[in-house]
């Protein structure tokens, strides 16, 4: 029997809690206190009107070393900052920090802070800050599942003055800055340290433009508007997200008018959506990419072959499916990664729709058209659609005289399969949904092509070279080149039948006015205005 | 004892009672012509089906809403048919009361003893039928029930048939009735405990003058109990009398044949003669005498008239085209 | 009255012990949570971690041998998902469920029962054709429709009622609606046959030939003689309630058990499984006992 090297985990196991994590009984309600917000007005004071929000599904975790999904973004991308993150049309820009310098080796950045820079306990943000929240964010305490993509590479960070700090990384990072506004949240160090864990589990306190208030599981969470905020004072006071995971439910809301936005629309109930004079649709695109992958692993030699995988790619019209399953709600896609990612606005020869060509191609090649492919999908809950989509991409296949059987797995079971260890022979194509949380497109990259990857269904070694090559730049232009030449090379191989990025659908009601911002997969409330 | 001068308390003129679809009705009782005078008890027997609960529900009005009854029903000079359900309601289990057949079933098992004698008392006290000197101990110890205080508390089934019957019998006559009409009050009881059952009804006779009609194919209570007979068969009365006449000289067949039925038992051994054949479907009697088909001693002209009425002696006759013939 | 009371209980921690093998059993053949609660930037050794800090490595019956130990000194696990202790998220939802379920079965009784009587005594009426409707439609419309319909009907076009959520008054209207208009149908329809039969009881004949009046025979006679099965129906009725009210929680974000199991089953988050699970148990033997209970107040024949 082994005992776990952390003597939490064995510990939790055998039924003691690990250190701190006790809930507070009754209403698992996590609150502010009051005293902790140091003289910070309400926002009620200000005469702000309050915005209420309804989304579909509760965030899992208040503490910012705990995000497992991008789903959380929705309450940590209004509450917390990382030394840099992204402006209001997606782009990167400083957040708590100011500016920053970087080493020609690219392994020292030197880092600014704003002097206006505040925790919503109204402390001001130190380089001490920017420290803790780095070692907190490696601590094997706290068991942060992120820690391999940013943090982990930090060698160091010096602290140089109240505002100043130098961060060391082992490796030259060229996904680093991208990534600041996602993976590393600047956290209080004074706050962390007198209030320990219930820091974390009750009381976050952040940078960002809202401020938390209070939370009860599968029921709410409510946050204030953070006046003192370095730039993005909100307009709106006090904003309540409510969870209501039912879309018709959802929607009704902003139609009854007890909800003033309404976020995680699917396609399906926008469509009559734009036709109601008192609402409102608003769409931005998301980075969420829908593709099917192709097990290129060997379970099924033919699809080792790439004239294979591209011959299945030319035999589906995505924009026809695009048009009739997400009711045109996205943006087709040929290559695997959302328009405005980095590197991918690299020029290629599109498969195009060309079902005679596929066919005459797969003949070639040797392509049993009798042995069906086994094609896994995801049942609708989580992802529109996602249910339909398969189904018409195999529509598409059989047209062209392939057979295929699905199999529909509830997201558990999907997520065993495509996330699995030993990747199953038996499995030919598999649905897959994927979110890039920025325009830095190293973490899917390296999570769905590496061979031996968790969502990697392919193994060339001359792409894993690539891949291992590709943060390893200074020079962002070098960096752009290569990575037009990775997705280039990645086209041509066709691991996977890429087809489409969503749009991010909301239902508001007419008094509100927001661009939500590009290229993310949450909403950013700060610059949503509400009238009256 | 009943007076012959006296009028009678109920008279039954040309009952008919039909169930089931107009064109080919299944007549329960037809043509039934009795009268009943005061404290008299009347036996009314026949098998199963020949219609003798139908007339008790007929009289009583407690038949389904279905029935179509014809005829007439005249008690104490008031027409029965004729009232209303409230005035109907005005005479049943107060002037007019019926014991059922079920005694192991006809008290509410979730009340005591108790509650549902004070219910009946009550409600006769409400309708000034009653007043409170009659009291439930009082009316239980009427009926010879042992230990009645302590019945009043106990539930039914703590009690046996022949105690249910007794508090039955209590609660139809908290308020002395002068006609009780009494269905199958023995069929469901011990042989030891029907005879007590039995004295009971006639103690009710004797004591208030109750008239009683006692419906039952048991022969042997009937003979015990009877002052005067009917026998009914297929919805028909076929031979009336003094029960001691038409026990020892039945004039009917099927008399006979009913008396003949009761078991022998000689010694060890145990004969019985069942009557062949069965009870005519009473939609589709055939023409003439209803017993036709099954009688020993039939003539054509039984299959093909209708027998009427042959008076036979001092109050008794028959339906029978033989029935003046010595047996 | 004692022994039996000891009785059941005995039997029910019997259940109870058999239900958690079952539950434990079942809900880890649903599936490994790792993937679930592991975002994709997971190193191996933070699923590694997960799985041992949660003794999913450990045999089964070593995992089910420690569980069982904790449950008995009162720690039912913490969530995969929340990392709240599971008992804690369970007994936050048991709440919102109670009173749904219990105010919906309430106006099922209300409704049901006298529909119900007021139909037996008029058989082959025009009223109870009507109420043959009703009941007929109450069973066959899903109860995710029904509210979604009163959504749309007292929510969004004439704005009364709150469409969903959980909080005052006026949040349990529509809900409980939803719930009453199944359960009401098949209280009316059990309450009609019962009161059918007890109508035709002897006993009914009795004191209809004795001039009891009418509204004693319906009223205190047969309603109480035909309560007995009703009263039984409504014990399981209620239980079914405590954890199937999934649907109708979820279209008005009730945030009750029944969704929570739901959520935790597909989430494969094993200890909230177990924990709303057992607690439902406990809850549902719980109300039974108090229907057998109150079965032998009302019934005299039952020696308790």
């Amino acid at each position: 029997m082994t005992l776990a090297t952390d003597n939490g985990s064995h510990q939790a196991f055998l039924g003691h809690q690990p250190i701190g994590r006790r809930a507070v009984a009754g209403g698992l309600i996590a609150t502010a206190l009051a005293s902790g917000l140091g003289g910070a007005k309400t926002a009620a004071a200000q005469g702000k009107p309050p915005l209420v929000v309804a989304a579909g599904t509760d965030i899992i975790t208040l503490d910012p070393c705990r995000i497992a999904g991008g789903n959380d973004y929705l309450f940590f991308a209004n509450v917390f900052e990382g030394l840099y993150s992204h402006d209001e049309n997606g782009r990167l820009a400083p957040a708590v920090a100011e500016s920053h310098t970087v080493s020609p080796d690219g392994l020292k950045y030197e880092f600014v802070l704003r002097s206006n820079a505040r925790f919503h306990n109204g402390d001001r943000v130190t380089a001490e800050d920017v420290r803790f929240s780095w070692q907190r964010a490696i601590a094997p305490e706290t068991r942060n599942p992120r820690a391999s993509v940013l943090v982990a590479n930090i060698a160091d960070v010096e602290v140089l003055g109240e505002r100043r700090c130098r961060v060391l990384l082992k490796a030259r990072d060229a996904s680093f800055m991208e990534n600041l506004g996602e993976y590393w949240y600047i956290i209080s160090k004074r706050h962390a340290e007198s209030a320990g864990e219930a820091a974390f589990e009750r009381q976050p306190i952040g940078t960002g433009p809202f401020a938390f208030v209070e939370r009860r599981i599968r029921s709410h969470i409510k946050l204030r508007s953070f006046d003192e905020h370095w730039g993005r004072v909100p307009q709106v006071g006090e904003v309540t997200i409510k969870i209501i995971p039912d879309d018709q439910s959802r929607l009704a809301q902003v139609q009854t008018g007890e909800s003033d936005l309404v976020i995680n629309i699917p396609p399906v109930l926008a469509a009559p959506l734009q036709r109601m004079p008192d609402l409102k649709v608003i769409r931005a695109p998301s980075f969420q990419n829908i593709y099917v992958a192709i097990n290129a692993l060997g379970g099924n030699p033919i699809l080792a072959k790439s004239e294979v995988r591209r011959a299945l790619n030319m035999a589906i019209d995505k924009n026809i499916l695009l048009r009739t399953v997400m009711l045109g709600f996205g943006t087709a896609q040929d290559l695997p990664c959302s328009p405005g990612l980095l590197g991918c606005d690299v020029s290629v020869q599109p498969y195009g729709f060309q079902p005679d060509k596929a066919r005459e191609i797969l003949s070639k090649a040797g392509f049993e058209f009798n042995k069906p492919l086994r094609m896994v999908g995801q049942g609708s809950g989580r992802v529109p659609q996602a249910r339909e989509t398969l189904q018409g991409v195999a529509t598409f296949l059989n047209r062209i005289g392939i057979k295929t059987e699905i199999t529909m797995l509830d997201y558990g079971a999907w997520i065993a399969v495509y996330g699995g260890k030993e990747k199953d022979p038996a499995v030919d194509l598999i649905f897959a949904n994927f979110t890039d949380y920025n325009s830095d497109p190293s973490g899917r990259l390296l999570r769905s092509m590496r061979t031996g990857a968790s969502y990697s269904w392919y193994s060339n070694p001359e792409v894993d070279a690539l891949l291992a090559k590709m943060n390893d730049f200074s020079s962002p232009e070098e960096r752009a080149s290569f990575l037009h030449r990775l997705f280039a090379k990645l086209h041509e191989e066709a691991p996977l039948i890429p087809l489409w990025s969503t749009d991010s659908i909301y239902a508001a009601s007419r008094t509100i006015k927001w661009k939500p911002t590009p290229n993310v997969s949450w909403p950013v409330l700060w610059n949503v205005e509400k009238a009256g | 004892m009943h007076r012959e001068t006296s009028p009678p308390i109920l008279t039954v003129k040309d009952l008919t009672v039909a169930f089931g679809p107009m064109e080919r009705p299944a007549r329960a009782v037809a043509g039934l012509n009795l009268t009943l005078q005061p404290g008299e008890i009347l036996g009314i027997a026949g098998e199963s089906g020949s219609g003798k609960s139908t007339l008790c529900n007929a009289i009583i009005r407690t038949l389904p809403r279905s029935a179509r009854v014809g005829g007439e029903v005249r008690y104490d000079g008031r027409q029965l048919l004729a009232l209303s359900e409230r005035e109907m309601r005005g005479l049943r289990g107060s002037e007019i009361s019926m014991v059922l057949q079920n005694p192991m079933t006809s008290l509410d098992p979730l009340f005591t003893i108790g509650n549902q004698v004070d219910e009946v008392l009550r409600e006769r006290r409400r309708q000034g039928q009653s007043n409170d000197q009659v009291t439930a101990i009082g009316l239980l110890r009427r009926v010879h029930l042992t230990a009645p205080e302590l019945r009043l508390r106990q539930y039914p089934h703590q009690l046996s048939g022949g105690m249910r019957q007794r508090v039955l019998t209590a609660m139809a006559t908290a308020a002395t009735p002068r006609l009780l009409i009494a269905d199958e009050p023995t069929t469901a009881l011990d042989a030891s405990i029907q005879d007590e059952i039995l004295l009971l009804f006639r103690e009710i006779r004797d004591r208030a003058g109750t008239a009683i009609i006692i419906v039952t194919h048991d022969l042997s209570a009937i003979r015990r109990l009877s002052d005067r007979i009917i026998v009914m068969y297929a919805g028909r009365l076929v031979e009336e009398g003094p029960t001691a006449t038409v026990f020892s000289a039945p004039r009917h067949p099927y008399t006979r044949a009913l008396l003949d039925s009761l078991p022998q038992v000689e010694g060890d051994t145990v004969t019985l003669k069942a009557i062949p054949g069965q009870v005519p479907n009473l939609a589709e009697l055939p023409h003439g005498c209803a017993f036709a088909d099954r009688c020993p001693v039939a003539i054509a002209r039984c299959r093909t008239e209708d027998p009427t009425e042959m008076q036979l002696g001092l109050r008794h006759r028959a339906f029978c085209w033989l029935a003046d013939t010595a047996s | 009255m004692g022994p039996f009371i000891l009785k059941r209980i005995g039997q029910t921690l019997i259940t109870l012990l058999l239900l958690t093998i079952l539950i434990f059993t079942l809900a880890r053949l649903t599936g490994d949570p790792t993937p679930l609660v592991m975002p994709s930037e997971a190193t191996d050794a933070d699923r590694t971690f997960f799985r041992e800090q949660y003794g999913l490595d450990r045999p089964l019956h070593e995992q089910y041998l420690v569980f069982l130990r904790n449950i008995l000194s009162g720690d039912f696990g913490v969530s995969f998902r929340y990392r709240e202790p599971a008992m804690n998220l369970v007994l936050a939802a048991i709440g919102p469920t109670l009173q749904l379920a219990g105010l919906s079965m309430l106006l099922a009784i209300i409704i049901g029962v006298p529909l119900g009587i007021a139909a037996a005594l008029r058989q082959g009426s025009w009223f109870a054709a009507i109420v043959r409707g009703y009941a007929g439609l109450g069973q066959a419309m899903p109860s995710f429709w029904v509210g979604l319909m009163l959504i749309m009907l007292l929510s969004i076009t004439l704005p009364i009622f709150p469409s969903s959520g959980y909080g005052g008054v006026a949040n349990f209207v529509l809900p409980c609606v939803t719930l009453a208009f199944f359960a009401s149908a098949s209280v009316t329809l059990l309450t009609w046959a019962n009161m059918t039969e007890a109508m035709r009881s002897d006993f009914v004949q009795m004191e209809r030939v004795l001039g009891i009046p009418n509204r004693l025979i319906v009223l205190k006679h047969a309603l109480r003689n035909a309560s007995l099965p009703i009263v039984t129906y409504l014990g399981l009725q209620f239980g079914l309630l405590l954890g199937g009210a999934v649907v109708t929680e979820r279209v008005f974000a009730w945030p009750g058990v029944g969704q929570l199991v739901v959520e935790a089953i597909l989430n494969r988050d094993f200890p909230v499984v177990q924990a709303s699970v057992l607690l439902t148990a406990v809850l549902f033997m719980t109300v039974n006992l108090c229907v057998d209970l109150l079965y032998a107040v009302l019934d005299p024949r039952v020696s308790a």
